[in-house]
């Protein structure tokens, strides 16, 4: 078992994104790159099987239960994927299909157990982490001062594209909810991101949706300057 | 839907494309830094505040009683002058009207010509100030992220049935009929006309700028021109373009004769020292 192989962080191009609720960027690595790390690092000594599974009609989901064995080493976890009805008719399009991605699904946490992608999580709950690579403690704070209002960001997609029309209206809300105005929100934005809220980036728009949902609050900047910035 | 609710969305509007289009970083100055202005031209302010007398004129007709050349003067004068108090000494002034009481004697001459020469017989006024949004789709038919905004200044009917969009201007010098073929603004408008069903998507929309033009005898001049499916979709093409640029945070200057007013000159002239 090559146990540095398979905890090597994966190269960009494999981490694909999504976006998942309140639009909360999420980093998954896709099922063949998973495999593809096991065969390499375990030189195709595993096997896996699913142990149990089980069909929620009423919730459209499928659990299975997942055990990965290799030299020795049994790991167990559960997967689970969405059962698709046809928008029309309501009836289940293929079963097995929601089948073979919970299996996969369960796979790839059990990976994660020997792990593989384990960078992609954090905080100790295993739920993806938006963030990977260039995410650091306290990075909402660290992007503030390494921005300067007039340099010009680099651009691009991913994390690096402009903010989603849903982060935006989620944003948007949040604010609302906290008793802060669009205004409040659009200098805070341009503070710590050296941009109005309609143009900064995808990762920032995800690290302050995070940090408004801390119940954090964002101080007045006019009679904190500097505040929590620093 | 009021104009605030389209602005909570994401979008760009063809102010936005205009100014894009014409120098980037003035863009990146405006709107996505937020930059106060260093200085403002009265011609802003002038045409903000001729506009709101235009608006209480065609929202008049819509009521059945027209509102009188006093009244819109009256209008006219209280924006100015409360827009040019608040401005203050930001606001540079030209030699077509160097200082505010000037400003409004011109302004009052032009509103002059406008009530006397607004003539929509034949017309029936469907909206003043019309906000309008729409998704954005590439020239493949993908939706963007982005609405198109925009608000009209006033659609009206023909007796044909066929509708107009009507946009005011006010300018010192005449508008030739290339540029008003090859304006975007108007383009824009059908394209959010089209996309709320006002019009079929591959109508041609008749349009028309009434242009005020600042002179020693104000005049106002009506300029026709048309707007059909083929112009949207290159509009959208250019409007994607633009939202590629600002995607990849492309901001440079360019010098064009609008430098001369700009309101971003002390800016400018330090932007390649940041």
């Amino acid at each position: 078992m090559n146990r540095e192989l398979l905890e090597q962080p994966f190269p960009a191009e494999a981490i694909r994104q999504r976006e998942g609720n309140f639009g909360h960027l999420i980093d998954y690595i896709e099922g063949h790159s998973v495999i593809q790390r096991l065969n390499d690092a375990l030189d195709g000594n595993w096997s896996f099987e699913v142990v149990e599974h089980h069909v929620f009609e009423k919730l459209d989901e499928i659990v299975v239960l997942g055990k990965l064995s290799t030299h020795g080493l049994v790991k167990s976890q559960f997967g689970a994927s969405t059962i698709k009805r046809a928008r029309e008719t309501k009836q289940i399009i293929c079963m097995a299909d929601a089948f073979k991605a919970a299996a996969t699904d369960a796979l790839k946490k059990c990976a994660t157990l020997l792990g593989v992608g384990l960078d992609l999580y954090a905080g100790g709950d295993m739920q993806p982490a938006r963030s990977n690579r260039d995410r650091q403690p306290g990075h909402h704070r660290g992007s503030v001062s390494s921005q300067r209002p007039h340099s010009n960001r680099p651009g691009g997609n991913g994390n690096n594209g402009r903010v989603t029309a849903k982060q935006h209206q989620y944003l948007l809300s949040l604010a609302r909810n906290k008793g802060m105005t669009t205004k409040q929100l659009n200098d805070h934005c341009l503070q710590a991101y050296g941009a109005g809220l309609d143009f900064i980036k995808r990762k920032e728009a995800s690290d302050l949706i995070e940090f408004l949902n801390s119940n954090q609050s964002i101080p007045d900047s006019s009679t904190t300057p500097g505040g929590y910035l620093n | 839907m009021a104009l605030k609710t389209l602005t909570d969305r994401l979008h760009i509007s063809h102010s936005q494309i205009f100014t894009y289009l014409n120098c980037s970083l003035k863009y990146q100055f405006r709107y996505v830094l937020k930059l106060p202005p260093e200085r403002i031209s009265l011609a802003l302010p002038f045409g903000s505040a001729i506009h709101k007398a235009i608006e209480l004129y065609y929202r008049s007709l819509i009521e059945g009683k027209e509102a009188s050349l006093k009244q819109l003067q009256e209008l006219f004068s209280d924006h100015l002058s409360q827009e040019l108090n608040e401005k203050g000494d930001l606001v540079v002034y030209k030699k077509d009207a160097p200082d505010r009481d000037s400003a409004i004697t011109l302004g009052c001459g032009m509103l002059g010509a406008f009530h006397q020469n607004a003539d929509l017989k034949g017309y029936r006024v469907i909206a003043v100030e019309l906000p309008l949004a729409a998704t954005l789709y590439t020239t493949e038919g993908t939706p963007t992220d982005i609405d198109l905004i925009g608000v009209i200044d006033l659609l009206i009917k023909g007796q044909s049935g066929s509708l107009v969009v009507v946009d005011n201007k006010t300018a010192a010098r005449a508008k030739t009929q290339s540029e008003v073929d090859a304006d975007l603004q108007m383009t824009a408008y059908t394209y959010l006309l089209a996309s709320n069903r006002y019009v079929f998507p591959t109508a041609s929309v008749q349009c028309r700028f009434d242009v005020l033009r600042k002179l020693k005898t104000p005049k106002l001049e009506h300029h026709h021109t048309r707007r059909g499916a083929d112009d949207r979709k290159r509009l959208a093409r250019i409007a994607t373009g633009v939202l590629a640029g600002i995607n990849a945070s492309v901001f440079i200057p360019s010098r064009s004769w609008m430098c001369t007013d700009c309101e971003y000159a002390i800016a400018c002239a330090g932007w390649h020292n940041e």
